[in-house]
Parts: structure tokens; C-alpha cells; sequence
């Protein structure tokens, strides 16, 4: 599309959408573990 | 913000193809500008089916006594009326608003991730047609309030599951939103743009996608533990298998309230760009602002308690989380005190976006300081689940977020399309939403002091004239919005051309203002430099 968006670039971005996904991902099963957790102790 | 320059780049795409023809143009859009449009189109139809909703409370509330609805179809509305309003109009609006300017304010040629902006978009109206879908089922629509509390959600009727899975959609539709935001903003922003270059609504959008990142998973977490508890037999939330209701509560809360902060911190940026512009001064504090939006996100994670004085908790929790929320007035009081500097001395205009700039700095400061009164304890025991909570966030949401979102669309309406809209039709809009918005909000402060409680549809009859004076300010402020609809139409269809700083004699600054009006179809096909 443009000079903005080179190979490097094009890495960085799948890295960084990535990262957030998996926060993400921990953040929706965190919780749930979490109560898991506590009902059992 | 700091003053960014393009130079001289390439107004032409000519090595890039226009818009596709017809409805594929719209179904497998991928660009910035045609996804933002969708977005702002969707949030103001359901900006209007939010509104017909809460016309439905209003005239209910018109006189005591049942009049027009049973009461559980009172309590569909007032549920539904939230969530439309939250995750269908405010919301869609933001990320509309971040669509359309992001790319264009840190000097991209589109979001970096196009196809998944697509997806992200196209989710909400299934989304959304579930969700009001349930109105029509067996049992009616989900009527707990949009807080979902359990054990009172889990007996929604047959559309309990189809609640669950459209606020699955709308979370996913977030999520992607932020990554989407994000990413832009970290790897694409033209060379010599640093972060602190960047324009404050930028910087809003990115410190409020963060914010998304992280509660928006954990809303889902909740429903899904809900959706487990009502059919597969999980006690997360039931105390009858060893669960504990109150815990809903806190996951609620702890997403529940820095999403008010998503609400509202866009409008800050957007407030942020608009008063400078029009006082004709640099923002005052530019750098402080930041500070103050970042540590505002920070102090919404550990507030959330303040929702639950009543629910009983140590002594010790009230006093931190009555502490903790009166330490918010700090950096936004730093923020007030930025704008009104920035206006001191200023040679001020009062165009359409100022006029919605100004309304929201003193009306979202009512919000505010009522918002102070109710995180002391005492007092809150008073006055929760009165009519005072009730116009405390809507003095925050509607003067505050939904007053943003209109500030910035005059603001940015011509460089858009690039047409001037109609400035007289704009201000009868801004006069008749500003009044009204105060006949139907402040009354309700007097309802909430003298007990009137909230979520019910009838209510003894000393509370009669002031609920009159609301609804009829109910209904002269929905029906002005009509006018907000005619004016972006007509603006839309034709009128005087725009200039590309569309501000002419205000001199805006920021690199959207370096395009032409409207903008080439991808923004900056050649990178700007910045000096």
C-alpha cells in the first residue's frame, strides 16, 4: 500500500496484534480460573 | 499538540485503486474512511432506537400510575435502552471517530489491520439485531438492568442465551477495535512523529484501547460464567452450590467501571483538539493532559468498589475506595483547569463544535462534582439506587460523552465531506440539546435527594412535577436530534465547499488539516515527514 507498510513492519504488526491478543486471552480465562481457584480453597 | 508539519506529499492515489462500485463497496470495505463512515451511520441509528426507548421510560414516568407499558416491558426498556446506548451508540461512535482520524492524524495511509476493521465492524449489526431480537421471544427481553446481576439475570426467559452471545459479539467487536487502534498507532505513524507529537485525541484513543484490552475479556469471562451457571450447572455465582453472588458484582464492576472511562476519555481528546482550535491558542498543559488522561485510566481499575458500598464490605475497602475515587477530581481537575487556561485570553469564536465544547466542559463538570458526592460513603448510602444516580451518569454520558461525539462530528464534518454544513441549522440543534438536555437531567437530582428510587415505573405522587418537567425535556431533546440528522445529510449531499484547513481564519493544527477536503481515498499514500 505505501512505504509505511514494509516487510519489517508487516512483522511488527502481526507481533504486536498477537501480544494483544494473548492479553487478552489471559485476561478471559484469568478470571475464570481465578474463581475456580478460589472455590476450591 | 505539538505542531506537525507535512511536507509536500502526494495528494494522488493513482497507483491505487478508488472505492469498489455499489454494495461490495460497503460489504468488503477495508478502508479507514469507509469504516468509520459505517460505524458513525450505525451509532446514530441506534442512537435512535436507544432514544425511542428511553421515550418509552419518559412517558411511563410522565404521571404516576401504570399507563402505557406493563412493568416488565418498564424494565426490558431500561435494560436494553443502556445497552443500546452503551455498546451500540457510544461506543460504535468512538471507534467510528478513531476509524475516520487515527490514520489521518499520525499521517498513515489506513488502519493496520484492514481486513479485520471489516470484520470488527460487520459483527455489530448481527450483534445488535440479536440483542433486540429478544425483545420479540418467549419471556421477553433480558430486564435485570444492563448490570446482568445474578441471581435476578438468570431468570430471564428464553432469550437468556441470545443476550449472552450478542454481548459476546459486541466484546469481540471492541477487542479487535483496540488491537486495531493500537497497532496503528505503535508501528505506523509517520517518520518524526513521536509519541508526545501526537494530536490528544491520538493519545485518548490509545490509552482508552488499552483500556478495552483489558476489561472488555473480563466482561466476557462474566457472562460466560453467568451462561455456565444457567445450563450447565456451574455454581459460580450461585450460593446454593457454594458460589457467591457479590463476586459477579466485583467482575462486573471491575469492568464495568473503567468503561465509563472508555466512554469519555475519546471526548476528552476530542475536546482537547477543539478548544485550542477555536480559543486560537496552543492547548495549555498539552503534556500535563496526557499525564492526567493516563493516570485517570490507572485510578479506574481500583475504584470499582464505590458501585458496591451497600452490598456491606470492611470498613477499611469503603475508606480506600471512597479515597481512591475522590483522588479522580485530581487529574481531572487538572484537565478542566488545562481548558479553561486555554480559553483565558483566547480569541474565542463559537462555531458549532466550540458551542458543544464549551456545553460539555461546564455540563460534564455537574456530572462530575455530583459524581464526588456519591463516592462518600455515607452519603451514597442515601442515595444509591435513587434518581440522583441516575442523573449523575447520564449528566456524565450525554452532556459528556454523546456532546464529544457531536462536537467532533461538526468539527471534522467538512473535511470529511467536503461540504460546510449549515451553521445556523447547527446551533438551533446545539441550543435546543443543550437546554432540553438540562430540563430533563437536573429535576432528576431533586427526585434522587427526596428518595424517588430508580428502575421503577410507577411512584407516589409527591415526585409527579418534577418527573413532568423531565419527560417533557425528554421528548424536546430527542426530537431536536432530528435536526442533527438533517444537517449531516444535507452536508453530505452538497453545500459551499470546504477548504482543506476547513477552519480557515482559526488555523487548526494537526496533519488531517494538510489533506484536502474531503480526503484523497487513502490518506497518505507517501509517508509525511514530521519536523
Amino acid at each position: 500500500m505505501s512505504a509505511t507498510v514494509n516487510p519489517p513492519n508487516k512483522k511488527r504488526i502481526r507481533n504486536s496484534a498477537l501480544g494483544l491478543l494473548a492479553v487478552v486471552l489471559v485476561f478471559y480465562f484469568g478470571f475464570m480460573a481465578l474463581l475456580i481457584y478460589r472455590s476450591h480453597h | 499538540m505539538a505542531e506537525a508539519h507535512a511536507a509536500a506529499h502526494d495528494h494522488h492515489d493513482d497507483h491505487d485503486h478508488g472505492p469498489a462500485k455499489g454494495i461490495k463497496r460497503w460489504l468488503f470495505a477495508t478502508n479507514h474512511k469507509d469504516i468509520g463512515t459505517m460505524y458513525l451511520v450505525f451509532s446514530l441509528i441506534m442512537f435512535f432506537i436507544g432514544g425511542a426507548m428511553a421515550m418509552v421510560i419518559r412517558a411511563e414516568l410522565f404521571r404516576p400510575g401504570l399507563q402505557i407499558v406493563d412493568p416488565v416491558l418498564f424494565n426490558q426498556m431500561t435494560t436494553n435502552h443502556a445497552l443500546v446506548m452503551i455498546f451500540g451508540a457510544v461506543m460504535p461512535a468512538f471507534v467510528g471517530l478513531a476509524n475516520w482520524m487515527i490514520p489521518m492524524q499520525v499521517g498513515a495511509p489506513d488502519m493496520a489491520l484492514p481486513r479485520m476493521n471489516n470484520f470488527s465492524f460487520w459483527i455489530l449489526p448481527f450483534a445488535f439485531t440479536l440483542l433486540l431480537s429478544t425483545l420479540f421471544v418467549p419471556g421477553g427481553a433480558a430486564a435485570a438492568g444492563w448490570t446482568l446481576y445474578p441471581p435476578l439475570s438468570l431468570q430471564t426467559g428464553d432469550s437468556f442465551p441470545m443476550l449472552i452471545f450478542a454481548i459476546h459479539m459486541m466484546g469481540a467487536s471492541s477487542i479487535m477495535g483496540a488491537i486495531n487502534v493500537i497497532v496503528t498507532i505503535m508501528n505506523m505513524r509517520a517518520p518524526g512523529m513521536d509519541l508526545l507529537k501526537m494530536p490528544l485525541f491520538t493519545w485518548a484513543w490509545l490509552i482508552t484501547a488499552y483500556l478495552l484490552i483489558a476489561v472488555m475479556p473480563v466482561l466476557a469471562g462474566a457472562v460466560t460464567m453467568l451462561l455456565t451457571d444457567h445450563f450447565f450447572g456451574t455454581s459460580f455465582f450461585n450460593a446454593a452450590g457454594g458460589g457467591d453472588p457479590v463476586m459477579f458484582e466485583h467482575i462486573f464492576w471491575f469492568f464495568g467501571h473503567p468503561e465509563v472511562y472508555i466512554m469519555i476519555l475519546p471526548a476528552f481528546g476530542i475536546i482537547s483538539e477543539i478548544l485550542p482550535t477555536f480559543a486560537r491558542k496552543p492547548l495549555f498543559g498539552a503534556t500535563s493532559m496526557i499525564y492526567a488522561i493516563a493516570s485517570i485510566a490507572f485510578l479506574s481499575f481500583i475504584v470499582w468498589g464505590h458501585h458496591m458500598f451497600v452490598d456491606g464490605m470492611p470498613l477499611a475497602a469503603q475508606l480506600f475506595y471512597m479515597m481512591s475515587t475522590m483522588l479522580i477530581a485530581v487529574p481531572t481537575g487538572v484537565k478542566v483547569f488545562n481548558w479553561t487556561a486555554t480559553l483565558w485570553k483566547g480569541s474565542i469564536s463559537f462555531e458549532p463544535p466550540m458551542l458543544f465544547a464549551l456545553s460539555f466542559l461546564f455540563l460534564f463538570s455537574i456530572g462530575g462534582f455530583s459524581g464526588l458526592m456519591l463516592a462518600i460513603v455515607p452519603v451514597d448510602f442515601q442515595y444509591n439506587q435513587t434518581y440522583f444516580v441516575v442523573a449523575h451518569f447520564h449528566y456524565v454520558l450525554v452532556p459528556g460523552a454523546i456532546f464529544g461525539i457531536m462536537a467532533a462530528v461538526y468539527y471534522w464534518l467538512p473535511k470529511w465531506t467536503g461540504h460546510m454544513y449549515n451553521m445556523t441549522l447547527a446551533k438551533w440543534h446545539f441550543w435546543l440539546s443543550t437546554i432540553f438536555v438540562n430540563v430533563l437531567f437536573f429535576p432528576q437530582h431533586f427526585l434522587g435527594l427526596a428518595g424517588m428510587p430508580r428502575r421503577i415505573p410507577d411512584y407516589n405522587v409527591q415526585f409527579t412535577d418534577w418527573n413532568m418537567v423531565s419527560s417533557i425535556g425528554g421528548f424536546a431533546f430527542g426530537l431536536s436530534q432530528i435536526l442533527f440528522v438533517i444537517v449531516i445529510v444535507r452536508c453530505v449531499r452538497g453545500g459551499v465547499k470546504a477548504s482543506d484547513h476547513v477552519w480557515d481564519d482559526a488555523k487548526p493544527t494537526g496533519l488531517e488539516w494538510t489533506l484536502s477536503s474531503p480526503p484523497p481515498y487513502h490518506s497518505f499514500s507517501t509517508a509525511p515527514h514530521i519536523e
